[in-house]
């Protein structure tokens, strides 16, 4: 059964057909609040709650847009709620904060984990629309169009948002960037 | 096309997301221009980079039972909530409509009897108290009045205010 026969199903009473839902879902919806709120235990039960909220609410979705998409928008507004709510540091962390590369030679053995770290703590130092913007495109390979429907703004903003964190993000992140790649 | 808009535009051509005219321009730009060429390396590597350090964690085994747990605590409390509602409106509608329409028979008849008023004292001051006295009867005012002296109740009552009265023990 398709997605649209599940929905359909689902609307006409039959609740057994949310569990595929949440199966085709879980995963990404998972880590998308990971990839927000850093944290595996927050990231599962944020994704519950989502999925409660789904379920709670799917009776009044109307397929004028892609189930995922608004799927995606109810993941994407609970996890700023919660980051607002936490008052994180981790979104406004300053440029200093990071550690500085060496001067001569970027160092570039450095450990996977520590590599990580540094892209983690680069990405959740933008600001919070720029961050999202980054997350939802090269983490959930969301096109712009879809992007725009799940934050609410026009695709050209979409493509201001992830300009200015590209932007930002090749300046913390230089010495880590090959220059003759492509 | 200007370098200025070029860089501008790189991310969105690196994304698969510049339309077919824009893609055309901002291709022979890059094969002529060295500093947008190596922007573009610069972005697409970065993208690279952004996608290879991508951490995905798992859900655990129990996610689904936990959710379907969740599920029915909700779905009990909402039935709860229901009822209550259900319950409140079977008394709060009716007890609301009777108040409503007692409201408006008042506030009628209270404008009736100014209006009336109103206009037999703009016609004919001087029947203004046979109109008065009308109004008083209609809204049963006149039950308020002291009865006539030569009447039961005029008697009685007199009775009750002399016995009252301290020559009257």
């Amino acid at each position: 059964m398709d997605e649209t026969e599940l929905i359909l199903k689902f609307k006409q009473g039959d609740k057994s057909t949310f569990r595929p839902l949440v199966e085709k879902y879980q995963d990404s919806v998972i880590n998308t609040c990971y990839r927000f709120l850093r944290n595996k235990e927050e990231a599962e039960e944020a994704a519950q709650e989502v999925f409660l909220k789904v379920y709670l609410s799917l009776d009044s979705y109307q397929p004028k847009s892609k189930f995922s998409t608004w799927l995606f928008k109810i993941v994407v507004n609970f996890c700023l709620n919660k980051l607002r709510d936490k008052k994180k540091s981790l979104s406004f962390q300053l440029e200093e904060d990071l550690p500085s590369p060496p001067e001569d030679q970027p160092d570039r053995s450095l450990e996977k984990e520590e590599l990580k770290r540094l892209v983690r703590e680069a990405i959740d130092s933008l600001p919070e629309n720029q961050r999202t913007a980054i997350l939802l495109n090269k983490y959930e390979d969301l096109s712009y169009q879809d992007m725009a429907k799940i934050l609410d703004c026009s695709v050209s903003a979409v493509e201001s948002r992830l300009f200015r964190a590209k932007e930002n993000l090749k300046k913390k992140l230089d010495p880590y960037i090959e220059k003759d790649a492509i | 096309m200007r370098c200025r808009k070029v860089t501008k535009k790189l991310s969105a051509f690196l994304d698969g997301e510049a339309g077919e005219k824009e893609k055309g321009r901002i291709t022979s730009h890059l094969r002529t221009c060295h500093s947008c060429g190596e922007e573009a390396k610069a972005l697409s590597s970065l993208g690279s980079l952004l996608k290879e350090e991508r951490e995905n964690i798992k859900p655990s085994p129990y996610f689904w039972n936990k959710l379907e747990q969740r599920i029915a605590q909700a779905e009990g409390q909402q039935k709860v909530f229901e009822k209550l509602l259900e319950r409140l409106n079977r008394v709060f509608v009716p007890a609301t409509a009777s108040a409503i329409l007692l409201i408006g028979i008042f506030i009628g008849s209270q404008l009736g009897a100014v209006v009336y008023s109103a206009i037999a004292k703009s016609l004919n001051p001087e029947s203004f108290a046979t109109v008065q006295m009308e109004v008083d009867q209609s809204l049963h005012l006149n039950t308020l009045d002291d009865f006539p002296q030569e009447s039961i109740g005029g008697v009685y009552t007199a009775l009750i205010t002399e016995s009252r009265s301290p020559q009257g023990r």
